[in-house]
């Protein structure tokens, strides 16, 4: 028992612990309020590509000597609305606007980087993730963020999901989808450069992804999928912080290796789309088509 | 150019439902749709608009609406654009259309009807919960409800997308294939409520496949290939030249009582 109680409430003590369980935790809510959007609309490489291409705006930061985040956010709400207006206006396929776009700001960072003479381990961590690393201030801003992102959510509902789930029926009440659009890309950029710092430009779709794709598995509506989704992202992220603690792991990549294992423990048990269910399902009808008369 | 508004609001109550003038439309920049579509809809009328597959009647919905630019005409929405009055507008588009699986219920989606009478940065109040309650209690969705959408029967899937345009509270109703794939009850019941609402002074141009709806309970129908082939009374445009006019010689039909066509197949 004491063992036990040793195992969860040893890492606690330290401050950085409760930091980053505390950033995590805020992560969570956001990423699965925006992420709901982005499974159900099935835009999972806008997540991807907008974290990718803020790392152009993390790198100008970085040279030019000013805060990170504000380069982050610049980085991908430009790449947001450019991918937007790219695929609006020039016939471009929307995924062929993300691939063409991401790949050109992430490379935009590198070669920035590259002329640099120094590598930094604060800079890394942004490609990476090190939640473990996250100060007080990183804690203020991503709550700041975070909250701005659920108010805005919050505030505009109705429109986010008439366009998400229709833009020609939202277009026809007279919701202006373009702005609608170019408003959820720019809210799906911030919500990742608030994951950013915890998990990493590399991992940062996971958060975005993952838990609200494992809450579509047992519930069948969005604000429904965003409860979930944000209860299992930070079940994820405390067991995948005490699995990095105890075992010594990177700590951003056993947050995700969690919310994939609940994921496909979700593909198993779900009762309406579980594979269990599926199996069960089948060996019942044999069972039935078998039995005499 | 612009006149004072009580100009404007006095051409509105004496102008038409819908008025459509000289309309040319179609998709990209050489796929023709619509040639030279003329007419008007008179207040308070039930009418149909048939044609033929790709004949343009969805096109000429969404025109209307003004969700496609046309490259030629004018279109007045009770003589005005019909961003302009939006609110009094209602659309039912064809379930081909629509996105299945995504994460909303029954109720979410007729709720999304009262969308434009709820305003920006607001939330359903009670009388919009009253008013989605009632429209699925009309529509017999109340027990399904709470199902997400892609977990309905066809019929049920269309009679939610009226529910959804009935909970608008429109004064005038544009309603793609309404009837298709409903049973003959829903049929009849989709089609008195189509009824109701015209003897309620609200207007309706329903784009449908089924010619026997049409010429039994339509005020009007428009006959549509493209160009207008005829329009006025069902039995004015059900004749045979005409229906052979807009549908060449593939529809079924056979004669009744004073030249009156009506189609075999409902799918035609």
């Amino acid at each position: 028992m004491d063992e036990l109680s040793e195992f969860l409430i040893d890492p606690v003590r330290y401050e950085f612990m409760q930091r980053a369980l505390i950033a995590l935790a805020l992560v969570s809510v956001v990423s699965a309020v925006v992420g709901a959007f982005v499974v159900a609309r099935g835009m999972a490489f806008i997540g991807d590509a907008l974290a990718h291409a803020s790392f152009a705006g993390v790198a100008a930061a970085f040279t030019l000597g000013t805060s990170i985040y504000y380069g982050a956010m610049a980085g991908a709400i430009a790449t947001a609305l450019a991918i937007t207006f790219v695929s609006r206006q020039a016939r471009v396929q929307f995924d062929t606007a993300i691939g063409i776009l991401f790949v050109g700001a992430f490379s935009l960072g590198i070669v920035i980087i590259s002329a640099q003479d120094v590598y930094t381990v604060d800079l890394f961590s942004f490609v990476f993730g090190n939640v473990l690393g996250v100060g007080w201030n990183d804690v203020w801003i991503i709550a700041a963020m975070g909250a701005g992102v659920v108010l805005v959510v919050a505030l505009f509902y109705k429109e986010l999901l008439y366009t998400a789930y229709d833009p020609s029926m939202a277009a026809a009440i007279g919701i202006p989808v373009a702005l609608v659009q170019y408003g959820l890309l720019a809210l799906i950029g911030v919500a990742t450069v608030v994951a950013l710092k915890a998990v990493g430009i590399v991992l940062v779709v996971a958060m975005l992804v993952t838990p609200p794709a494992t809450a579509g598995l047992f519930v069948r509506r969005l604000p429904a999928i965003m409860a979930l989704a944000a209860a299992l992202a930070m079940a994820s992220s405390v067991v995948g912080l005490y699995v990095s603690y105890h075992a010594g792991t990177a700590s951003g990549a056993s947050i995700v290796l969690v919310a994939t294992a609940l994921f496909v423990a979700g593909l198993v048990v779900s009762p309406r789309r579980g594979l269990l269910g599926y199996w069960l399902a089948s060996r019942a009808a044999e069972a039935a088509s078998a039995r005499p008369g | 150019m612009t006149a004072p508004s009580y100009v404007v609001e006095a051409q509105g109550a004496l102008a038409p439902a819908v008025s459509v003038a000289g309309v040319t439309a179609g998709y990209g920049r050489r796929i023709l749709a619509l040639e030279d579509v003329t007419f008007d809809v008179p207040r308070g009328v039930l009418a149909g608009l048939v044609g033929p597959n790709g004949s343009g009647k969805s096109t000429l919905l969404r025109v209307i609406l003004g969700l496609l630019k046309s490259w030629r005409g004018d279109v007045r929405v009770f003589g005005q654009p019909a961003s302009r009055v939006r609110r009094r507008i209602g659309y039912m588009p064809q379930a081909e259309l629509v996105d299945w699986d995504f994460p909303v219920s029954v109720w979410d989606l007729v709720m999304m009807g009262r969308y434009s009478r709820v305003g920006p940065v607001r939330w359903p109040g009670e009388e919009d919960r009253r008013v989605v309650d009632q429209c699925l209690d009309h529509m017999s969705l109340v027990s399904v409800a709470h199902r997400q959408i892609g977990e309905l029967s066809g019929g049920q899937q269309r009679r939610m997308l009226f529910a959804r345009t009935l909970a608008q509270e429109p004064d005038i109703f544009f309603l793609d294939e309404p009837l298709a794939g409903l049973d003959a009850p829903s049929r009849h019941d989709i089609l008195s409520h189509f009824e109701e609402l015209r003897n309620r002074g609200k207007t309706l141009l329903v784009a449908t496949h089924d010619l026997s709806c049409v010429a039994a309970c339509f005020d009007l129908t428009l006959l549509l290939n493209r160009r207008v082939v005829a329009y006025g009374a069902p039995a004015q445009v059900f004749t045979r030249e005409q229906l052979d006019a807009a549908f060449g010689r593939h529809l079924l039909a056979i004669p009744t009582l004073e030249g009156l066509y009506v189609s075999h197949h409902e799918h035609g």
